[in-house]
């Protein structure tokens, strides 16, 4: 009986110390949202649309984006501006949809698409999901 | 045969003929060499050095493509060396081709990207600093950027082999070659689009089409173009729902991928806004969208209510010859099971409705004696009243080809100057309105010239006699042919050699169409009497299913197939329903009914009375008197605004159906957009209201109404709808045997000197109304008139000055365009625009006498 109870205070403390043990260590999870992580260089998050020097957007829609897309959530309508330059007049993503794969960065011949660091992209709204240009224009800035 | 030659390619040996490139024998060994100038349409242009091969005992290699075979010639296809200088060839192309794969439309579907992919060339080798050349902003339709051209020649063998244009050119030489418009920027041509199409590379776009889409995003529809009478297999390249361009393919269609203006840029008004989208019911003054229920509901009450007050005679329709043959046969079903009237008539009432009736009068046949097909056979080629260019294109093309290629002998008659007479080797310009005695005149030439070969003919005596009036220095002073010229037409008709007689749009609208007809059929078959050669005998038709809508029965006379009315029995006993066995009112009649009060109701499809026929005022007249005016169209068009029920319809890129071109060939087409919101095909919209009217119809899809034509129509049941592949069957229309037909002639007064003779018929780049709601309205939209430079001299008028046109109290007006296609004393307008309605003035013929002021 007394050694039973010797046993059981002993794991009792071998238990106790782990946790003594991490009141003195770091903490690995973060007071999201109050602290934010940042993420790898790597990480693909929601798309950006770059724009030149001159502040016109670097894409022409030539669509290869929209077709490498594996998800098929980039929508493209192109038109002619005033130069007779191509320039796309339309540019959504629907972000519900997409897979973060980075094929349509990998495809862009104009470097005109690429990926931010941005993962907070929960909205109250389905129809929110879906960026326009503008909005993928500003992510950038 | 001694005129093969055996050769060897790779190891490989094969006899071919001796005219024979090396490239086609290679093909027909199935050895791929590659190529980017050599179009199987062209003759081979040899400028890209792409097809180099290697010939055993040869210094240097070859282009197979123009070279043709020797006797036990010894050719390598492959080898290090080729492939060394391919790559170069290349690589030159690329030198200053700028890197825009990403913006231009050829992307996807340019040879030059595929050769570059293929021969794996991603490097630029040859630098040289590139000095940008201009691109062509200003022509319509035709965008031309050279910065992008690899110089092979294509368009310009094209424009000039197929289209007879000769509209661009080569200049400079070596490193600055360059191809521009024959006369600088803008191009001005017939835009017929064909060079865009057979550029490899994106040198030329389509402007119309510029930036709408990639090319590996297109879905491509097999259909047919909806203008004229020719019939082109085309195309339709959607992308989400809309038609964004039209294509057709060399491989597949009996067009060999050629197609005018119209066909390529006149696809318009299927997207168009304008377009009807919601059935309509007018309620006290106002038209109010309804749904097909309500629309449908009071449209069939009313009707009910007319036809039980007043009898079917009260009631008429119009049909049309652009929509299907399928809504076609509903219509005339319609009204002769459901309401039980023959008062079914169309627009071709006043021109095309002759046709058959001349043709079964003399050949015994129902439509054109031949396709066209017999036209690139032919060595003798007459064109009568024809703008060929304008009324059937493709015709043109063949023609246009024989005498250029071919050598064959050309006539040309028509009271203006049209394209062909470019070709021609003669060309007659006779008096509007003189057609007839032009042909009695020929008739008479070739029997004088052949008394002893026609005196043993038994028939002839009666042809004889209908020429007996006739003298020769008359007809040649009233028509203004000189006496020579209709000898010399005599003499070119009786030579031994197969030939084709073409005619069109002045022929039918002649005063006395069916007698021109029957003349010309009397031609064909004296002609083919004394030269003991095929004669063809070939209606040009402007509108495309004319034909199919004649076959169709929608004319009051007749049932679908030329049919009388006492061997309507399989249509009873089909239909379930007895059928009327008079005649009932043409279109004339049915005018003229609504003006007494006789007629009742009308039911429109596709027609437009106040701008397609005669006497708009007297139709306007009659559309308010009418207490059921439905308006069956793709626009709101001029007598929809009066209707009493609108109905929307869709138009051919949204349904399925068959067209039976001029030539007989029936068709097709297959939908590639959705129906525009409310609209709905034809077919179903007299489905949906013969059921409200009492009479059950169940079609559950255009093949059942072709299966019911099939069963019925004499003509068309070598057919079944399964069997009509890519390019469609054609029919044969022997129906009778050919023989001489007497006919008689009107007389002619000859004009006064300094008179003015208006004429009318279609613009090149219009057909029909339909034209004018599409892309095409950039090349014009307005109407103008064509006087020749020595009157407009006389009047003072200028280029581009108003000019007004009077006859019997009424006048149009419209601006000045002056030209040596119209002779002294003619005046043209063209039938194709809203803003002049020529109608008014020619009432249902094509000529009439006028007075030409200035202002
Ligand atoms: S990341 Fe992938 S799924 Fe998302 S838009 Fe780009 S290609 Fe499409
Ligand atoms: S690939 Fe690049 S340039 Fe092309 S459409 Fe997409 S973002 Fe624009
Ligand atoms: S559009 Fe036709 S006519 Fe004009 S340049 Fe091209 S091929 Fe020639
Ligand atoms: S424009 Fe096109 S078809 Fe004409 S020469 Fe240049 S590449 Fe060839
Ligand atoms: S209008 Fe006639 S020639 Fe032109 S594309 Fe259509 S069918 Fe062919
Ligand atoms: S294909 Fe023979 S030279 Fe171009």
């Amino acid at each position: 009986m007394i050694e039973k109870t010797i046993k059981g205070i002993w794991a009792l403390l071998i238990g106790l110390s782990v946790t003594v043990k991490f009141f003195f260590t770091r903490p690995v999870t973060m007071k999201y949202p109050e602290e934010k992580r940042e993420p790898y260089l790597r990480y693909r998050g929601s798309h950006i649309l770059r724009l030149d020097e001159k502040g016109k957007e670097k894409c022409v829609a030539c669509c290869l984006c929209a077709t490498v897309c594996p998800a098929q959530v980039i929508t493209i309508e192109a038109g002619e501006g005033n130069e007779h330059e191509k320039y796309p007049v339309t540019f959504e993503i629907d972000m519900g949809k997409c897979i973060f794969c980075g094929y349509c960065v990998e495809a862009c011949p104009k470097a005109a698409i690429i990926m931010s660091q941005s993962y907070e992209l929960a909205e109250y709204r389905r129809e929110d999901l879906s960026y326009d240009k503008e909005r993928l224009i500003k992510t950038g800035k | 045969m001694n005129d093969n030659v055996t050769i060897t390619i790779d190891g490989k040996g094969i006899s071919v003929p001796k005219e024979t490139t090396i490239l086609a024998a290679a093909r027909a060994l199935g050895i791929e060499i590659p190529t980017l100038c050599y179009h199987p349409k062209l003759l081979p242009i040899g400028s890209c050095r792409l097809c180099l091969v290697e010939i055993e005992g040869y210094e240097k290699p070859v282009a197979s493509c123009t070279t043709p075979v020797v006797d036990a010639m010894k050719v390598t296809t492959q080898s290090e060396k080729l492939l060394a200088l391919r790559k170069e060839a290349i690589q030159f192309m690329l030198v200053n081709h700028p890197l825009d794969c990403p913006i231009c439309d050829k992307g996807g579907e340019c040879r030059l990207q595929d050769l570059a992919f293929e021969f794996g060339l991603d490097q630029e080798v040859f630098k040289i600093a590139a000095s940008p050349l201009l691109i062509d902003y200003l022509s319509p339709l035709v965008e031309r950027n050279n910065n992008r051209c690899v110089r092979c020649g294509r368009c310009v063998s094209v424009c000039n082999e197929i289209q007879g244009e000769m509209a661009i050119e080569w200049v400079n030489h070596g490193y600055d070659t360059e191809i521009l418009p024959r006369g600088g920027y803008p191009l001005n041509c017939e835009f017929c689009g064909q060079c865009i199409a057979h550029c490899p590379v994106g040198a030329l776009l389509n402007r119309p089409f510029k930036y709408k889409a990639r090319a590996w995003e297109l879905e491509k529809i097999h259909s047919v173009c909806p203008y004229c009478g020719g019939g082109c297999a085309i195309e339709l390249n959607v992308r989400k729902n809309k038609v964004l361009r039209i294509t057709s393919s060399y491989e597949d269609t009996h067009n060999q991928g050629n197609l005018c203006g119209r066909g390529n840029f006149g696809f318009g008004f299927i997207n168009n806004n304008n377009r009807l989208h919601s059935p309509l019911i007018k309620r006290r003054k106002d038209q109010v969208p309804v749904t097909w229920e309500d629309a449908l509901g009071s449209a069939s009450e009313q009707l009910k209510k007319i036809l039980k007050s007043s009898g079917p005679e009260s009631i008429a329709g119009l049909g049309s010859p652009r929509v299907s043959n399928e809504d076609n046969y509903l219509f005339q079903k319609f009204f002769r099971a459901v309401i039980g009237t023959n008062n079914i008539d169309s627009s071709v009432h006043f021109n095309y409705r002759n046709l058959e009736r001349g043709l079964r009068a003399t050949l015994g046949l129902s439509a054109s004696s031949h396709g066209f097909d017999a036209l690139e056979k032919a060595q003798v080629i007459f064109v009568l009243g024809a703008d060929v260019r304008a009324e059937s294109p493709p015709a043109a093309l063949k023609i246009m080809k024989m005498a250029r290629v071919h050598g064959s002998t050309l006539v040309v008659a028509n009271p203006r100057k049209t394209k062909l007479d470019k070709f021609a080797n003669v060309h007659l310009r006779y008096r509007p309105g003189t057609e007839l005695l032009l042909v009695a005149g020929i008739l008479k030439a070739v029997g004088e010239k052949n008394k002893d070969l026609l005196d043993n003919i038994p028939q002839f005596p009666v042809l004889k006699k209908s020429l007996e009036g006739i003298i020769l220095q008359e007809i040649s002073e009233v028509t203004g042919v000189p006496l020579e010229q209709i000898y010399q037409v005599a003499t070119i008709l009786a030579k031994r050699e197969t030939g084709c007689i073409v005619f069109g749009y002045e022929v039918f609208t002649h005063q006395q169409a069916k007698e021109v007809v029957v003349s010309l059929g009397n031609l064909a078959f004296l002609s083919e009497k004394v030269s003991q050669k095929d004669r063809g005998l070939i209606p040009i038709i402007a509108k495309n299913n004319v034909q199919g809508m004649l076959d169709m029965g929608v004319m009051p006379d007749l049932l679908p197939g030329y049919q009388q009315f006492e061997k309507g029995a399989p249509f009873e006993k089909v239909w379930r329903q007895p059928i009327p066995k008079q005649p009932g009112k043409n279109a004339e009649a049915i005018l003229q009914g609504i003006l007494d009060g006789k007629i009742k109701a009308l039911y429109l499809m596709g027609c437009d009375p106040l701008m397609e026929f005669p006497f708009p005022d007297k139709w306007e007249e009659a559309s308010d008197k009418l207490e059921w005016l439905a308006v069956q169209d793709i626009f709101y068009t001029e007598v929809a605004t009066k209707a009493d029920y609108v109905f929307p319809a869709v138009t051919f890129a949204e349904k399925e159906g068959t067209f039976t071109s001029g030539e007989r060939r029936v068709q097709k087409f297959f939908p590639g957009i959705s129906p525009y919101r409310s609209a709905l095909p034809d077919w179903e919209i007299i489905q949906r209201l013969s059921q409200l009217m009492g009479y059950p119809m169940a079609y559950a899809h255009p093949k059942a109404i072709m299966n019911e034509i099939t069963s019925l129509v004499p003509q068309y049941n070598e057919i079944t709808y399964e069997r009509l592949g890519r390019n469609g069957i054609t029919l044969s229309s022997t129906e009778g045997i050919p023989h001489f037909t007497p006919f008689s002639i009107n007389k002619v007064a000859k004009p006064k000197p300094g008179s003015f003779t208006l004429i009318t018929g279609t613009a090149f780049f219009h057909s029909g109304t339909l034209s004018t709601n599409s892309g095409l309205t950039v090349l014009g939209s307005k109407a103008w008139v064509e006087i020749n430079s020595e009157d407009a001299g006389s009047l003072e008028i200028h280029e581009g000055d108003p000019v007004t046109i009077s006859s019997a109290g009424k006048a149009i007006s419209a601006a000045a365009k002056i030209t040596s296609a119209v002779p002294r004393g003619v005046v043209f307008v063209p039938n194709n625009f809203r803003d002049v309605q020529v109608n008014q003035l020619v009432a249902n013929q094509n000529y009439c006498p006028v007075e030409v002021t200035k202002g």
